[in-house]
């Protein structure tokens, strides 16, 4: 995957016409990690389109071979902060859709909905450079090298943040009585659900 | 291994980021240590219930709302070239029409001795010579000089942008 973007960046800086290739791509991992960090979708969406503007204009600055999604998230993020910055924190539209299998029960569904609409919550009362740690890393899957060079810092430090984002959202989700080990939550698969209308 | 160590390596063992022999020696204390065990068992929920949160799709037309910042971003760096452009032509024309008038100026300035000035009306008398005798360098370079400055004009008139966002 990583050649495959150093092709279409390459590409892109000759014909920004291949630019739409890096969008198409990238625009829902983008949209969701902008979606969790600032928990509007309207916010997401102008800041979408602005990271993408931006990533456009510094394409001639973007060193040949460096990793690309780093890069992505790190502008992205920056993005997010500056925009929250000032404002008052919006907590998630409930229009999460749990990930069930097809016999669970409408109380289940009911709760597993509830659980991660604390969940939501609870991570977006985090920190700013909290929330970005855990959405990069259970969000997107970034690994820990990755994660340091979208936040900047040392990979040491980005393992000790990430350790105390968790405890933190432990400590918030006890708070609020939910036991995540209750229900049978699976992970969300790669592919993406559509929010409903 | 004791409980301060695994309590360090549970997070790297949970992220898949430990070698093996200290994934194994990890897996052996927890097995072994109750108080261990129960603070896995918590980060492996909070890690699973965190990636259990949907992951939400773009919504349809941010493609084509982003691909028209992009395109009125392009158009704007071509019309920011053009303007450059017209503004080194501008100064050139300005220098060769400054050039112009003061060589005009300068021949008048010098002509003046010899008009026998002795009195405001021989002044007058003079120059109404000097304008009628259509001095061909003050013409081209006043005339070089207009143009020059109706087109900075031009350019600083703002361009009307249109509203970029969707």
């Amino acid at each position: 995957m990583a050649q495959l973007d150093d092709l279409l960046l390459e590409e892109a800086k000759q014909n920004p016409a291949v630019f739409d290739e890096l969008v198409l791509r990238y625009q829902d991992r983008l949209y969701n990690f902008l979606y969790r960090m600032t928990g509007n979708r309207e916010d997401a969406q102008d800041l979408a389109q602005e990271a993408f503007l931006r990533i456009f204009k510094a394409l001639d600055r973007f060193r040949s071979g460096a990793p690309f999604l780093p890069w992505m998230y790190k502008i992205a993020m920056n993005l997010a902060i500056n925009h929250q910055k000032g404002r008052k924190r919006t907590t998630p539209l409930e229009d999460d859709v749990p990930t069930t299998s097809l016999f669970s029960s409408p109380e289940s569904v009911a709760e597993q909905r509830e659980a991660q609409r604390h969940i939501s919550k609870a991570i977006m009362e985090l920190p700013a450079d909290y929330r970005a740690v855990v959405l990069l890393r259970h969000g997107d899957e970034l690994s820990y090298e990755e994660i340091a060079q979208v936040l900047e810092i040392p990979l040491g430090t980005t393992k000790v943040r990430l350790h105390r984002a968790r405890m933190l959202l432990q400590q918030k989700l006890r708070a609020a009585g939910i036991k995540t080990g209750d229900h049978e939550l699976q992970r969300s698969p790669k592919a993406h659900t559509t929010l409903p209308g | 291994m004791n409980c301060n160590v695994a309590q360090k390596l549970i997070q790297l063992y949970l992220d898949n980021e430990l070698e093996e022999t200290a994934a194994r020696a990890v897996e052996h204390h927890v097995a072994q240590c109750r108080e261990c065990r129960a603070q896995f068992l918590d980060l492996e929920r909070l890690v699973l219930a965190v990636e259990s949160l949907p992951r939400v799709a773009a919504p349809p037309g941010l493609f084509q709302r982003t691909h028209a910042r992009i395109a009125e971003y392009q158009q704007r760096q071509a019309r920011s070239w053009q303007r450059r452009a017209v503004l080194g032509l501008d100064i050139l024309m300005a220098v060769i029409g400054l050039g112009f008038a003061l060589e005009a100026g300068d021949r008048f300035l010098r002509s003046l001795p010899d008009l026998g000035l002795d009195t405001p009306f021989d002044l007058f008398n003079s120059l109404v010579v000097v304008a009628v005798s259509v001095d061909l360098s003050l013409v081209v370079g006043i005339g070089l000089l207009v143009i020059a400055g109706s087109l900075a004009i031009l350019q600083l008139i703002p361009q009307d942008h249109a509203t970029s966002h969707a």
